[in-house]
């Protein structure tokens, strides 16, 4: 039975969060999405001792475990947009490859050169 | 009867997971072929997308406290983050740059239509602040986040092998280059890899989206001027 209070606090404690940044983004001008909001609130509370990791888990996990298949009918939603895509599709496979390269490396190569 | 769209999601994903998982290839990702398995599924057969989407809210539902949840790895790499919140900064100021002017140079190379260089331009953040900066720019929102969750796969797909073959062997860096070229979806692989490569990747996403945001404006100057 612990187990399951645990799942109910954690899961009510996130959901909490995540309304705290629906309400910021709804009253505020901030172009920042209400999720990204609810995230920096978590981590404030969890740095002020407001939040306590145990409290947390063992929502957390299972939501972070398995965040790859929520985006599952993100991506096929891709669907919606195949005459877009077929359009233009040379200009945004090509600047996609490279760009996305050129970030990884210059991001992973700039950091692992500064931490040194 | 629609909610059988949401078990096939499901069971699609955990099947391909399973079969791709030993497999040390690339390519052999889970999310790509189950998104790959429905597209084709919907493009060939009469039934109904719609209820596919209507069915599978619940995923897409989930995803914005998973984000939230990413609080619980950033705050337990909050020690290594802060001894390298310079270096941090730095480097994910220096990937937005990149990512957005490499995006929309090359993406000019090919075509000079100004409402797709405008959805081109935030294809390395979260969809939701993309669809924002595309919105607001007149560009195409829902292009946008469609190139946004392109942008992701690769990056899932080839992110790690292609850092492991560039000797970045630094988890935090390996963590920072996932989430600044590939957002959440980038973020997702990244904590699967390790709880470093967790933080620090949802530490870019969050950086390098709110640096976007306040960088777009310029680049979006450039694209008008193009259009003059």
């Amino acid at each position: 039975m612990v187990s399951l209070i645990n799942i109910i606090r954690s899961g009510l404690i996130i959901t909490l969060f995540l309304m705290l940044g629906k309400f910021i983004n709804y009253v505020s001008a901030l172009p920042i999405p209400s999720a990204i909001l609810g995230l920096i609130l978590l981590f404030l509370a969890l740095n002020l001792r407001l939040v306590k990791v145990k409290h947390l888990t063992p929502t957390s996990s299972l939501l972070l475990n398995n965040m790859t298949l929520f985006f599952v009918p993100v991506g096929v939603g891709l669907l919606q947009h195949l005459p877009l895509l077929h359009s233009f599709w040379l200009a945004i496979v090509v600047s996609s490859m490279v760009s996305t390269l050129l970030v990884l490396l210059t991001v992973g190569w700039l950091y692992q050169r500064l931490v040194k | 009867m629609i909610y059988l769209y949401t078990l096939s999601t499901l069971l699609v994903f955990l099947l391909l997971k399973k079969m791709l998982t030993p497999i040390a290839n690339p390519l052999a990702n889970p999310l790509l072929w189950s998104i790959v398995f429905f597209i084709i599924l919907f493009s060939l057969s009469r039934l109904s997308f719609t209820d596919y989407q209507q069915a599978n809210k619940i995923f897409v539902w989930l995803l914005e406290p998973a984000i939230v949840a990413l609080a619980l790895p950033l705050f337990q790499q909050l020690q290594q983050i802060r001894q390298h919140l310079i270096a941090v900064l730095i480097s994910c100021s220096v990937g937005v740059v990149v990512a957005m002017s490499s995006g929309v140079l090359v993406a000019y190379c090919f075509s000079h239509n100004q409402q797709l260089l405008l959805s081109i331009l935030p294809k390395s953040v979260t969809s939701p602040i993309a669809m924002a900066i595309t919105a607001q720019a007149g560009g195409i929102p829902s292009l946008a986040a469609a190139i946004v969750i392109g942008v992701g796969l690769l990056g899932a797909c080839f992110g790690t092998t292609i850092l492991r073959w560039a000797n970045v062997n630094n988890p935090q860096a390996q963590g920072l280059a996932m989430g600044c070229s590939a957002h959440a979806i980038g973020t997702a692989k990244a904590a699967e890899i390790g709880p470093e490569q967790g933080g620090f990747s949802s530490l870019a996403l969050i950086v390098s989206g709110i640096i976007t945001a306040l960088l777009a404006p310029v680049f979006i100057y450039f694209i008008e001027l193009t259009g003059a």
